[in-house]
Parts: C-alpha cells; structure tokens; sequence
C-alpha cells in the first residue's frame, strides 16, 4: 500500500513530536513533513514534487497564520483539493467559522493526552479514505478560485 | 412667568416641534451647546444629536398610544466646539387640540458619569481580552504535559514501575482538571464579550433550553422543575440566560437535599425598575449566609473538590451573565433549608407585557 504524505504545520515542536509518535504507533503507512511556520508551509506546497495527500493545519502560527495559509491553499487551482484539517488549542468561534468559511476540511482541538491524538489521528485517516476514495472530480469546472465569503481580510 | 422660569432655569431646556425642529432655548442650553440663540432656532434638533433613535418619532408615538406626557432618555450632543455632551432628557410633552403640538426638552448633565462608565468598560473590555489569550495561550503547554505524560505511560510502562505509574496517572488527572479551568475561564470571558444583547425573548424558552442542556441528570436525580405562574417576554440574550438557568438548575441538582431536587421558577413584575425579579428556589442543602458574596467569585467553592466535583465558576458566571443585563443577582439561604436565587431582568416595554 502507498504511504499517505503528510504536511504537519506546526510551530510548538512538542507537539509535533507527539503527532509524530502518534502516527508511528498507528498502523498507518506515511511519510511526514512538518513545517514550523506558514509561509515555509506554503513553500513546501508551492515547490514539491509529491504533493500532500493531507494537511494538519495548526492556526496560530507566527508570520502567516494557519487561516490565512488555509485561504491560500482553497484558492489555489492546483492545491485546493487536498483535504486540510485544522489542527488546534483554539476554540475561538471566530476561528472557527473563518476556518469553516474558507472551506477547511475539519476543525479539530487537538486533545489531551497521547491516546487523545491517537484517536483524533485515526479518525481523521479514516476520513480521509473516504475522501480519496470518492470519484475524481477532474470534470469540476470551476474550482472555487473566489472563495471570500465576506469574512473580512484576516 | 413661565417664559422667565424657562429662561433662567440652570437646566438646559429646548422647547421642539413634534418634527424636531428647535422653538426655543433658554440661556443655559445656548451656553452648554455654545451656540446662539438665534443659530439654534434655526436648526433641528436630529442635527445636534449622532443618533436620534426615538427621540422624535418613537417618544411622539409611545406618547399617543400610552397617553404618557412625561419621558426619559439618555442622548449624546455635539457642542460646537467639537466636544460631547451627555445628557439625561427629559421630555415633556405639550397637547393643543388633543395633538402633541410642542416637546420641552430637560437635558440633565451626566457627562462626568457617561466617561467613567466608558473608562470602566475599556478596562473590563481589555481584562477579557487578556483572559481569553490566557485561557488559549495555557492551554498550549498543557498539551504537551499531557501528551508527553501519557506517551511516558505507554511507551515506558515496565520501566517506570507501580509507583511512577501512580504518579503519572496524578499528573494526567492535574491536567484534565487545569483543562476544565481553562475552559471555564474561557466561558466566563465569552460571557462578557457578547455584544448584543437587545433581543426579545420569552423567559420560559430559557428555561426549556437549560432544561434540555441538563436533561440527563435531571432524569437520573427525579428532578421536578416546577414553573409558577407565567414567565414573561424580556429583553436580552436568550442563550445566555438560558446559561444562567442552567448554572442555578446545575446547583440544585449537585447540592441536593435528602429529597429529590425540586426547583421552583417564577417570575414578578417590579414595578420601580422596569424590571422582572425572577426566583429559582430549590430544597437543596442550602448554604450560611455568611458566604454570599463568596459563592459568586472565580473558582469559589463552599466543599472540597473530593466531596462535589466542579470548577466553581457556575455561579460568577451566572453573576456576569445578569449583570451583562444591566441587573442583579442575589440569594437567601440557610443550610438544610434549601436555596432561593434572584435575578432581575429587563422588561421589553414598560406598560406592555403585563400578563
């Protein structure tokens, strides 16, 4: 079976540690890249060869935050199909209606405790089966390129 | 002699015509306003105000339909040297040929309050800001003290022995219960953060919706929820004070008697506050007086965390949920002899809703 890539961005690298060892104590094959910020996120985005089959999209991120990323991503023609799962301590209903505004995937608290994140984790890989597994929309004509649903600028 | 009653008068006075335009002024509101006589005559009074909600056309139909000649209201004038003047007005209507044909107009200084109000929101405003970023920004190492702590558990499971294996099930249980904390927090700095709080409601959908919020610990405690009388429509935040009904109801149950809990709700009309005093009395174990003002605080509890679990914020937050409504809360109790809490609300429209 392939291995699933996955793009954490994540700036407290404890917490990425812990993602980490959860997805390796998980029966999933993947392979994991973490970015530490939002613009590095977008980089590795933008340049990679193997695209993500999935992003872990922390909001609060120094420089650009993980909702402006989001938006980035959702408008782009090339990503805006890969599922993005907010990943974050932020209950904020700000944050998450703007996430769910911009067209994120889910919207996740990231829980406490290791059997908490394995949870969480294996709950979001089976979602994303399911994803990959419905119909390629390549006959989608428009991708959702004005996707500004009046939320103000942030 | 009226004429010189109105013109000497201390109090800013302002005689209009029911389109608002200006009549008269006397000595003291051209001074106040730093306008002449002759300028003010010239203007409408919408002109002087930002916003002139009911001013005019509300208080001018309130007048016919309730036959009131006399009226309150708080408005913000722009003096002309570009400074603000809040005042209290009031209006007195004045009928020829059974129409409102002129409004006097009072308008009693309360500039000095109006400011200290606002400093004492912009400081409120600025303390819930910061405790809503405390309660997010905590949150964040406590993930990782969790997540480590448990991955210790689970990884190191032989190593660490019986002992260590305590040890660290007590720091998960820590910090399980600093996450509770926080959320509380964040719930009572959510609580003082709504904005609008101008909606109508009526006071016996609050109550079903706290009563659905707790519908499974009041089955399983035989809880009565009994209501008395009519509850009224009010203004304000239904979820909110569905909040506060629930927190009240959430006590009764916790705190219960030898009895099931059975809480009584009603609501009573006073008279001199445009205000409803709404009761939740329950046959709780009741509580010494003597704590009153303790039970409202963050975190204040009357029993160890051992006998009745819970964070203790029920209550303050309750406290700032009323208060967010312009009103008051308080208790009466005596320990064995259950509790009864108060609350007042606003009514909707004074003379309208009497049921």
């Amino acid at each position: 079976m392939t291995a699933i890539n996955i793009l954490l961005v994540e700036d407290n690298p404890h917490d990425a540690i812990l993602v980490r060892e959860a997805l390796r104590d998980s029966a999933i094959a993947h392979s994991l890249t973490v970015a530490s910020d939002g613009d590095r996120a977008l980089q590795i985005l933008y340049s990679a060869e193997v695209r993500p089959h999935l992003i872990l999209l922390d909001i609060n991120l120094p420089k650009k935050s993980g909702i402006e990323v989001l938006k980035e991503i959702k408008r782009d023609r090339a990503l805006c199909l890969i599922p993005v799962i907010m990943l974050t301590n932020s209950m904020s209903e700000d944050d998450v209606v703007k996430s769910y505004g911009y067209h994120c995937n889910a919207y996740v608290r990231k829980p406490l405790g290791f059997e908490g994140l394995l949870e969480v984790l294996s709950i979001i890989m089976s979602f994303w089966f399911t994803y990959a597994t419905l119909p390629k929309q390549d006959d989608m004509a428009e991708p959702p390129s004005s996707i500004d649903p009046s939320l103000g600028s942030s | 002699m009226l004429k010189a009653a109105f013109n000497n008068s201390a109090i800013p006075q302002l005689i209009i015509d029911p389109t608002g335009t200006i009549l008269d002024a006397n000595r003291q509101a051209c001074q106040t306003l730093q306008q002449s006589h002759d300028d003010l005559i010239k203007l409408n009074h919408r002109s002087l105000v930002d916003e002139d909600p009911d001013l005019i056309s509300g208080l001018a139909s309130k007048f016919k339909r309730d036959n009131i000649l006399n009226w309150t209201t708080e408005q913000k004038y722009n003096v002309d040297d570009g400074s603000i003047f809040w005042a209290r007005v009031s209006v007195t209507s004045i009928h020829e040929d059974g129409r409102i044909s002129k409004l006097l107009l009072q308008l009693q200084d309360i500039t000095g309050l109006k400011q200290s109000e606002g400093d004492i929101q912009r400081n409120n405003d600025e303390l819930e800001q910061f405790v809503y970023i405390a309660s997010h920004d905590l949150r964040e190492p406590l993930t990782s003290i969790a997540g480590f702590a448990s991955l210790l558990k689970k990884r190191h499971k032989d190593s660490i022995g019986v002992e260590g294996h305590h040890f660290l099930t007590e720091i998960l249980d820590a910090t399980k219960r600093m996450e509770c904390k926080i959320d509380d927090l964040l719930s009572f700095s959510r609580a003082g953060r709504v904005g609008v709080i101008d909606g109508v409601f009526s006071l016996g959908s609050a109550v079903e919706e706290a009563r659905r919020n707790l519908a499974i610990r009041i089955e399983a405690t035989s809880t009565v929820l009994e209501i008395q009388g009519n509850l009224p429509t009010v203004q304000g935040d239904r979820s909110l004070i569905a909040q506060v009904f629930q927190n009240l109801f959430s006590n009764s149950i916790k705190y219960k008697g030898a009895d099931p809990p059975h809480i009584i709700i009603k609501a009573e009309p006073c008279d001199d506050e445009n205000c409803w005093v709404i009761t939740v009395r329950d046959n709780g174990l009741g509580f010494d007086m003597h704590h009153r003002d303790r039970i409202f605080g963050v975190f204040q509890r009357l029993y160890t965390i051992e006998e009745y679990p819970g964070t203790g914020i029920g209550l303050a937050i309750a406290k700032k949920i009323v208060e967010r409504h312009h009103g008051r809360i308080w208790p009466t109790s005596e320990p064995g002899q259950g509790s009864t809490f108060f609350f007042t609300i606003p009514r909707t429209d004074v003379g309208r809703d009497e049921k």
